[in-house]
């Protein structure tokens, strides 16, 4: 016997559980199953790289406040349970806990990190994605004398880094790349580097690691340059993709990522929402995958409000958001809104208070990045939801102060 | 009318509902947020869902 659901939603992160509430709140009357691979409820991922090695990290905590409410809704919570087949004629999920026949489905299957095969088979090495990830590297860093090597200095390596550095600990930062952050320009990327810089974090930028030797126990990691980095433990943020394997047989149209229309619907009854999406995003006027906390919150809803909707029969809504991030390094916030082309100008727009980045492209402005900053930042967001000129966003830089009662052009 | 609740205590001033309700929520010259307005109209019920579930610490509700 096929088990029956109106919903079901595949994955137990943010993007999952938002479909969830949603679905719940716009149509309480459906059955909805959350499927997910995990053996914990869902929960934030953003502080496993941002809370103090001597503050508690529990999964208590971490653990999504509405997972009671919709348990005690009637959705259910499937963890340890892995989907491993779509059918989508069939409407049919199979998962390692049996087959699941849907009215609808929403995919949110995520990421995973990507683990380079030179260091697979090294012990204390660590990625950095699950809450047993970090309860684990944790584990290892834990004793002071131990040596930390962060090969990647994106968000997950900076934010490690940082939360080391805070502590007192030598860190070692090494990219392949000159230029970190290196698709928001050399200017940008200036200023991350004198971030951990000023901070005190050892930065190796455009050196590769060869290898690796093991002396009386202790761990160095060998770079192209020569030089030997202490490393007995490492952590490798060096990227994510898509978690989409179990679909390769599903006929759904996967390309970096599930391919959906601009409703986030891969097929009939398909949706998908998260970092695993590609889609056409109208505000920008690109296609496009984020790999951020906001956007799959905001795409949960709009998947599951579609799913619901393609089962009562009723309009599709569109996602057209504008892509955010936070991030948190050495007490500083860097944020960034909008959408990056890669052929904009970037404008610099500093003050005593933090450096601010505005990207424009012909007469618009298509995003901005900011350190600290965060009313200016806040209002350029706001503003960036429409069309936006430079003279409008200089107005918004210019006049905001104290108790302005400055209304944002929209 | 529907009451706006903000949970000062988990806010981390991320800023979302500011983005997204610009009227409702505003990040203050010190960086912190603002309630600008703690009873909106019916009818943006569903700006405020947006606005709920996409606050990273969960720190928003309604009545
Ligand atoms: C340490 C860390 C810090 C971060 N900090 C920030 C930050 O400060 N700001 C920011 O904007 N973003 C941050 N992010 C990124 C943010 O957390 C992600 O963008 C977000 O988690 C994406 O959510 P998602 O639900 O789309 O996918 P994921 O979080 O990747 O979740 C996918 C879910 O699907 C499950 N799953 C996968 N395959 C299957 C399967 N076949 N069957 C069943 N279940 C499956 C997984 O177990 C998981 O539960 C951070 C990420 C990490 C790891």
């Amino acid at each position: 016997m096929v088990e029956k659901r109106d919903v079901v939603i595949v994955g137990g992160s943010v993007a999952a559980t938002r479909a969830a509430e949603a679905v719940h709140r716009h149509a309480p009357h459906l059955s909805v199953t959350m499927v997910s691979d995990e053996t914990h409820p869902p929960h934030e991922r953003p502080p496993l790289s941002k809370v103090g090695l001597n503050e508690p990290l529990e999964i208590e905590t971490l653990t999504y406040p509405t997972v009671e409410t919709l348990r005690d809704g009637g959705v259910e919570i499937r963890l340890g349970t892995r989907a491993q087949s779509l059918d989508p004629a069939r409407r049919l999920l199979g998962t390692t806990s049996g087959a699941i026949e849907y009215g609808a489905i929403v995919i949110a299957t995520g990421c995973e990190p990507i683990l380079p095969p030179q260091f697979a088979d090294q012990p204390d090495v660590f990625i950095l994605r699950r809450y047993d990830d970090a309860v684990a590297l944790r584990h290892a860093v834990a004793d002071p004398s131990r040596t930390v090597a962060l090969v990647g200095a994106g968000f997950i390596g900076g934010e490690f880094a940082a939360t080391l550095v805070k502590e007192g600990r030598e860190v070692a930062i090494i990219d392949l790349a000159e230029k970190p952050l290196g698709r928001f320009g050399d200017n940008v990327a200036d200023a991350y580097i004198a971030l951990h810089r000023d901070a005190g974090v050892n930065l190796h930028l455009g050196s590769a690691v060869v290898g690796t030797a093991t002396t009386d126990g202790r761990r160095h990691v060998r770079l192209d340059d020569g030089s030997q980095i202490p490393a007995d433990v490492i952590v490798v943020g060096v990227g994510v993709r898509p978690s989409v394997d179990w679909l390769a047989e599903s006929g759904l149209p996967l390309d970096n990522g599930i391919v959906c229309d601009e409703t986030l619907r891969a097929i009939d009854g398909v949706f998908a929402a998260g970092d695993v999406v590609r889609w056409p995003n109208e505000r920008f006027g690109a296609s496009m995958r984020v790999e951020h906390w906001t956007n799959a919150a905001e795409q949960g809803r709009v998947a599951a409000i579609n799913a619901v909707a393609s089962i009562l029969g009723e309009p599709l809504t569109v996602c057209a958001n504008v892509p955010y991030f936070w991030s948190d390094q050495h007490g500083v916030r860097i944020q960034f809104a909008g959408h990056r082309y890669g052929d904009e100008q970037v404008l610099e727009r500093h003050n005593e208070d933090g450096k601010l980045f505005v990207f424009q492209r012909g007469d618009a402005v298509t995003g901005v990045l900011a350190f600290e900053r965060r009313q200016h930042f806040a209002r350029l967001r706001a503003a960036l939801r429409n069309e936006l000129d430079l003279q409008q966003a200089d107005s918004i830089l210019g006049v905001v102060g104290e108790g302005s009662q400055v209304a944002v052009r929209s | 009318m529907i009451q706006v609740m903000v949970d000062f205590d988990r806010c981390d001033a991320n800023g979302t509902c500011a983005a997204l309700m610009p009227d409702v929520f505003q990040i203050k010259a010190d960086g912190q947020l603002e309630l600008l307005n703690a009873e909106i109209d019916d009818s943006r019920e569903g700006e405020l869902e947006e606005v709920i579930l996409c606050c990273p610490v969960g720190a928003i509700a309604h009545s």
